[in-house]
């Protein structure tokens, strides 16, 4: 049985490389005992950087990491017993995919047999026992990376620590891939953080997601948190499509795009120009004669310009004054009646909507 | 029609012509001196580098019966063999540090490390007289820590100090050529699994680099045999080697023949060493995938 999952925190932990802005910044952070966490952020952001801090891989500059209370900040990689699946495997060419995975259970003296019939079970879990023997330029990339899984999970770490481990996989391959990794994780229990920029891989498979931006922790939450309730600009247009609307806000709070008026948020803020961020699903689009008031939804005008059909829904633009707005309707054609060109109503729900200030840089 | 089809259209005949230049050049300037060498060796050398007119096999009998001979070749691949461990040795921290270097800084530290090349082998063996001989550097220092140096030159020491000096930048070189499957991440993935850095220098380094410690040693070996210069230079006259023993035998006896037959028995030596190393590196390259 794999040992009682521990808690890894990250206490201000810094990087620095010479004089440069710090690649990593005063980031604390904590993943609890059997916990996913996603270090999601733009190619750049410091999420590698903080992986490899974790994994003793790179030094950190200061701060603490902690697993289970214990400080391992000082620790060398090989005696911090972390699993660690990197972003092109990093398989070992010269040995045979079960040699691959008994590897970390040699360094750990394990008895022949005891090596022998963990790396068999390890290789059942990822269901490649018939291919123990083959070399990894015999595997196609998703059973190599099914062995790096095998190979990070068989010694049992403290936490697992995936970097990218899809961004070499081919659509089809990757969706079921995320599938069996986060299958695994729960089943072992084991906590983990996974390194990615792609957004749809962190809010499908993590409990929790961390966004960095530019070293620094833009906002931590669920992956409905993050998607619903961004804490900025930056974070709304990274996970999922977003619009963004300019406006004008009041002092007592009423906002105005191009001339619709729409009543105020809470009065907290200041007057001026403000982006409405409004996701496409979030958006409901209407003939103007069919609107139907409703106190709880705002409202604005625009002009249909393009629609597109994707198949189990359809993506429309919508030209509100100068500005693109993209209205995502799900299921059943939208009303056929509807030509570009055509005057529509948008609307959507007060709490569907995020007002930033226009100096949040995006 | 692309250049595809346009090769495809060509008459394989006409595509072979295109080698003809190439082709020529090597049989004038290497397959015929080489067959007249062949043809010498089946001569008899007479006094004052005269060369007999009927074609014998005396001269063989002469050199494959005279057991000095023997010893030279003995004293040859004995010297090559601990030139070549000794060369690696010192080469294969620094390959290792330079492939492992930074992108940026690799080119200028194989600069660095082959610029040796630019200077002849003569001026560098040459070199390291002031610094090995009696009143040279290194037995001055080991006085001046009271230990009577041994002679440090003009005997198998100083050749194989300057041999070793003169054919690390080829085997450097060399190392890096076969170094391609010595990654970084192999090194962080055997690390992360629990292995400390001298567990990752053995099961995966050490491995993966032996192409590169092959090839090497591929090289240095055969240098090394057919040194000649540094051997005369720095062992005095007191290394007879087979090497020396050629150049002694076609530039001071003048008994060509007989120098034709020592070349000949070098490089039946070589052809037998490049057969060894081709299944070798077949069976390393198939064991490290």
């Amino acid at each position: 049985m794999p040992p009682m999952p521990e808690t890894l925190t990250l206490d201000r932990l810094e990087k620095r490389f010479g004089t440069a802005p710090p690649a990593v910044a005063a980031l604390s952070l904590t993943v609890g005992a059997g916990e996913m966490l996603g270090l999601l952020g733009p190619s750049g952001c410091g999420k590698t950087t903080v992986l490899r801090m974790i994994a003793g891989l790179a030094a950190a500059t200061s701060g603490r990491i902690l697993v289970g209370g214990r400080d391992i900040t000082r620790q060398p990689a090989h005696g911090r017993g972390m699993g660690l699946v990197f972003q092109n495997y990093a398989l070992f060419p010269h040995m045979s995919a079960a040699a691959n995975i008994a590897f970390g259970l040699q360094m750990r003296r394990l008895s022949a047999r005891d090596i022998r019939d963990r790396t068999r079970r390890a290789l059942d879990l990822v269901r490649l026992g018939p291919l123990a023997e083959r070399r990894p330029k015999q595997l196609s990339g998703g059973q190599q990376q099914r062995v790096a899984l095998a190979r990070a999970l068989v010694i049992e770490p403290n936490v697992l620590l995936l970097d990218e481990p899809l961004s070499n996989l081919d659509a089809t391959l990757r969706a079921d891939m995320l599938a069996e990794i986060r299958d695994l994780q729960r089943r072992l229990g084991i906590t983990a953080v996974f390194v990615t920029h792609d957004q749809s891989e962190a809010l499908a498979v993590c409990d929790r997601i961390a966004v960095l931006r530019g070293g620094r922790l833009e906002q931590v939450g669920t992956p409905r948190e993050i998607h619903d309730r961004p804490a900025s600009r930056f974070v709304a247009g990274f996970v999922g499509r977003v619009n963004q609307l300019p406006a004008h806000r009041a002092a007592d709070g009423s906002l105005s795009v191009h001339g619709h008026a729409l009543p105020g948020d809470s009065a907290d803020g200041r007057a001026g120009t403000v982006q409405l961020l409004v996701r496409p699903h979030h958006i409901r689009l209407d003939a103007p004669a069919t609107a139907v008031p409703d106190g709880d939804r705002l409202r604005v005008g625009g002009v249909l310009r393009d629609r597109i059909f994707l198949g189990d829904r359809t993506t429309l633009t919508v030209m509100v004054g100068p500005t693109p707005v993209s209205v995502e309707w799900q299921g059943s054609d939208p009303p056929a009646a509807l030509a570009p060109g055509d005057p529509v109503a948008l609307s959507w729900r007060r709490t569907d909507m995020s007002v930033f200030p226009e100096d949040d840089p995006p | 029609m692309n250049a595809d089809e346009a090769a495809e259209a060509l008459p394989r005949l006409a595509l072979a012509s295109l080698i003809l230049p190439a082709l020529a050049v090597t049989l004038l300037t290497f397959l015929w001196p080489l067959l007249r060498l062949a043809g010498y060796a089946f001569h008899e050398g007479a006094p004052g580098g005269a060369i007999g007119a009927d074609w014998t096999l005396v001269t063989w009998a002469k050199v494959l019966g005279d057991g000095w001979h023997h010893r030279l070749v003995l004293n040859s691949l004995a010297l090559a063999a601990t030139v070549t461990a000794l060369t690696l040795a010192a080469a294969y921290p620094l390959a290792l540090a330079v492939h492992r270097s930074p992108p940026r800084w690799r080119n200028t530290l194989v600069i660095v490390f082959v610029s040796p090349l630019l200077l002849s082998a003569v001026v560098r063996s040459y070199g390291w007289l002031p610094i090995l001989g009696d009143q040279g550097v290194v037995p001055g220092l080991l006085r001046s820590a009271g230990i009577e140096p041994p002679p440090l030159l003009f005997n198998g020491t100083g050749v194989v100090v300057g041999l070793v000096e003169i054919l690390m930048p080829y085997a450097i070189l060399s190392l890096l050529a076969g170094f391609g499957r010595v990654a970084g991440d192999l090194e962080d993935a055997a690390a992360s699994l629990g292995a400390p850095p001298f567990t990752v220098f053995r099961r995966v380094i050490l491995p993966l680099s032996a192409p590169g410690i092959l090839l090497g040693g591929l090289l240095t070996f055969v240098l090394t045999v057919g040194s000649f210069v540094t051997p005369k230079l720095l062992g005095g006259g007191r290394v007879p080697l087979i090497a020396t023993e050629i150049h002694d035998q076609a530039i001071v006896t003048l008994d060509w023949p007989v120098a034709a037959v020592l070349s000949l028995v070098t490089l039946l030596l070589f052809g037998v060493l490049l057969g060894a190393y081709g299944r070798v590196i077949r069976r390393v390259e198939e064991a490290i995938g």
